[in-house]
């Protein structure tokens, strides 16, 4: 009881010594350079990302063409949604796209990080080669692999042939054109995590290690009770934007397949997209941006507290 | 300090909302940016195109010829590449910016009366007085997609447009098929078993397919089974109800026909990268294609051996009908009317150069013309006789449907031609695409 009178005590002190923004003093003076220095990413952050967001639900209320006058149909947006097969069917992709995508990016980004931790000959050559497909913008990069998939002359088709599969058809089929987009997508995202991994690595005290070795601990204990630990921030990082970076995943279904075959890998963002800027439907383009919203809103707060309550304990 | 924050945060949540609702979206608003100019100002226009490569110096050259010629005008020239094109355009427009002087597709016609996007033409910039004597500067029927409740609102065809079948005469003589009728039209089922004929396969790679079209751009879906259904009787919008029908018998035909190409051999959704590279470069025998695909097939292959033949009727037609679509020139109705007199003459420039955008393009234009003695019809046969072919389909030509849900129905009918290829139930799919267009339409 004593502790926590205490403690309200010394808030209120720390309260009572913070200067006021509109003061005379050096402190408060700080405050408002800090204030103005941190202003520009404010207003930036305001008009670009809070405005849109709350426009976005504005509109999602209205039935609106882009040319023609706005009419407020209230909810129907939202209720035309829940209705709509295609629109169920593009929340089902994206989450086979992401958890694909995703799980496999969070495993070899770690495992290459691992391995570039080490010091081994031409590491530096390596670790560039590696991380080459992050530097190709994602338009070449998808073009590429659409070349690649071609089931007369593509490489992976040559490939599959080589190892005994015949007919490979990775865009053309519904069974395979989304795992062919996860695949070319794990490639193109995992220089990126590995590096965000590596630095995470590289942050990790070598006295830790030395100490584990002194005391008997193999390399598998090492990595199980000092290295994983250790990243979990890393990973909490890694894993939140990774899993909104996939469910955000546009170009590669959009010059691959269209979202083809059939709705196979019509995305959530591309039928907001195809909704919105196609079909000229942006009231109802908006009600699936806001659901979506949603979902990455749940599960980014759903991570957070997982990964909080592992850190506590 | 955490009560600041979520005062401080609160607020802004305010102030946004408060900020949505005081710059609701209202109807798009006047175009082309700069204020109307008083007498004697500069008048600035904004001419926007998609970026077909031949057409962008042709563009440039008639641009400085007129502003030449109208020092008081000058000309903006922005493209805009093809895919999407059109959702550009109307997304300027939507945000205040939108062009006075634009390219457009027939289909783009309903959204764009309706919304006052266009405006009807003025016949006084063409030389004449009237609107019927402005249609009689254009070929009979060319124009007919872009009138409505008897107004004109187009300055011109840029790009007039039918399909027939371009193919590789040597596959042919190297399957042992004789050359196609060069007057009467093959049937769509001949033609199914031809291209499988000349689909060739190196083990089980196919190293060449025998008949192609872009297989997944909804436009294509509709210009190429359009006017299959129509041949049988059929149509996308039910003429009495106003309600697309997915379901019909003829659609079902045109599906199962589709479907039957596939299982054949005739035709590989995934082995299309470029229509005429493909043919080019001996990856297909058979393109069904539009008199433009002429220039740029010399230019990629000028030893390529090919010809052409009628677009394939049904054997059990009731109708004969071929493929008609066309991009034109429009002036936005947003625009100021100082504005809209430079524009319509500015048009006018663009479409009496009708030899140059044949030359130099490969754009059939609808304008009429007399170069060295002959008709426009006559020059384009006389610089390759092949092409009498194909100019003699566009008598049988019909515009593609009208819809303000043009693009929803066309992806929808696309990704039902997907399934249909991969061998899902014809009649399921249907059934499901109309549930899908039926929904469109209503909302």
């Amino acid at each position: 009881m004593n502790d926590a009178i205490a403690a309200a005590t010394r808030r209120n002190q720390v309260k009572s010594e913070r200067p006021s923004i509109f003061g005379k003093s050096l402190a408060a003076r700080k405050m408002r350079f800090g204030l103005l220095f941190a202003a520009p990413a404010f207003i930036f952050f305001g008009l670009f990302y809070v405005y849109p967001l709350f426009r976005t639900f504005y509109v999602s209320l209205f039935s609106w063409s882009l040319l023609d006058e706005p009419r407020f149909i209230g909810v129907t947006n939202y209720v035309n949604l829940s209705n709509d097969k295609e629109f169920i069917n593009s929340i089902g992709v994206s989450f086979y796209y992401a958890i694909g995508v995703c799980v496999a990016i969070w495993v070899i980004a770690l495992a290459l990080a691992l391995m570039f931790n080490q010091t081994f000959r031409f590491r530096q050559a390596y670790l560039s080669v590696y991380y080459l497909p992050a530097v190709i913008s994602l338009t070449v990069w998808s073009l590429v692999w659409l070349f690649m998939y071609n089931p007369s002359f593509g490489l992976f088709s040559e490939f599959a042939r080589w190892l005994g599969f015949t007919n490979v058809r990775m865009l053309d089929n519904p069974q395979t054109a989304m795992p062919a987009m996860i695949l070319l997508s794990i490639w193109k995202g995992t220089p990126v995590y590995m590096l965000i991994y590596l630095a995470g690595l590289r942050a990790i005290p070598g006295d830790y290690y030395e100490a584990a070795k002194v005391d008997g601990a193999s390399a598998l204990q090492r990595l199980w009770h000092i290295t994983l630990p250790l990243l979990r921030p890393v990973f909490l990082y890694v894993v939140v934007i990774s899993i909104i970076g996939a469910f955000q995943a546009f170009t590669p279904m959009y010059l691959l397949t269209n979202g083809g075959p059939g709705s196979a890998t019509r995305v959530l963002s591309m039928f907001i997209f195809q909704n919105g800027f196609q079909f000229l439907k942006m009231g109802y383009a908006s009600a699936a941006s806001v659901i979506f919203l949603l979902i990455l809103l749940v599960f980014s707060i759903v991570q957070f507290r997982i990964l909080r309550f592992q850190q506590q304990d | 300090m955490k009560t600041r924050f979520y005062t401080l945060f609160a607020l802004l949540i305010v102030g946004a909302m408060l900020l949505s609702a005081c710059t609701m979206p209202a109807a798009a608003p006047t175009g082309g940016g700069a204020a109307p100019a008083a007498s004697g100002q500069t008048i600035e226009l904004l001419y926007m195109t998609h970026n077909h490569a031949q057409s962008i110096p042709v563009n440039e050259a008639i641009i400085a010829e007129f502003e030449a010629a109208h020092p008081n005008v000058k000309i903006t020239f922005d493209n805009a590449p093809h895919s999407n094109f059109e959702q550009k355009v109307l997304t300027a427009f939507a945000g205040g910016t939108g062009p006075d002087v634009f390219w457009m597709g027939d289909w783009m016609i309903p959204q764009l009366v309706k919304n006052g996007i266009v405006a009807p033409v003025d016949p006084t910039a063409f030389g004449v007085q009237t609107q019927e004597e402005f249609a009689d500067l254009f070929e009979p029927g060319s124009l007919d997609a872009f009138t409505v409740d008897g107004k004109i609102y187009t300055g011109g065809v840029s790009e007039y447009n039918t399909f027939s079948l371009i193919y590789d005469k040597d596959d042919f003589a190297e399957a042992g098929i004789e050359p196609l009728s060069k007057e009467t039209p093959i049937t769509w089922e001949e033609l199914a078993d031809i291209a499988a004929k000349l689909t060739k396969k190196d083990g089980d790679k196919v190293v060449r397919i025998g008949l192609e079209w872009p297989f997944q751009t909804p436009i294509w879906t509709v210009l190429i089974q359009e006017p299959m259904l129509r041949q049988l009787g059929g149509e996308l919008i039910n003429p009495e109800t106003g309600m697309p029908d997915f379901t019909q018998e003829p659609m079902v035909k045109v599906m199962e026909y589709v479907q039957g190409l596939r299982n054949a051999g005739a035709i590989d959704p995934a082995l299309d990268q470029n229509l005429l590279d493909d043919l080019a470069n001996d990856r297909v025998s058979i393109l069904i294609a539009g008199p433009w695909a002429a220039k740029p097939l010399n230019d990629i292959n000028p030893d390529l051996n090919w010809d052409t033949a009628p677009l394939p009727q049904f054997a059990n037609a009731v109708d004969r009908v071929t493929t008609l679509y066309a991009w034109a020139w429009f002036v936005s109705g947003k625009s100021s009317p100082e504005k809209q007199k430079a524009a319509w003459e500015f048009v006018n420039l663009l479409t009496s150069k009708q030899q140059e955008w044949w030359d130099k393009v490969g754009y059939v234009q609808a304008r009429k013309a007399d170069i060295n003695g002959m008709t426009l019809p006559e020059y384009y046969a006389q610089a390759d006789a092949r092409l009498a072919t194909i100019f003699a389909d566009y008598p049988y030509g019909k515009f593609e449907f009208r819809s303000p849900q043009y693009f929803e129905l066309s992806d929808i009918w696309t990704r039902a031609q997907d399934r249909v290829l991969q061998g899902e139930d014809v009649m399921t799919v249907l059934q499901e695409a109309q549930a899908q267009a039926e929904q469109a339409v209503s909302q």
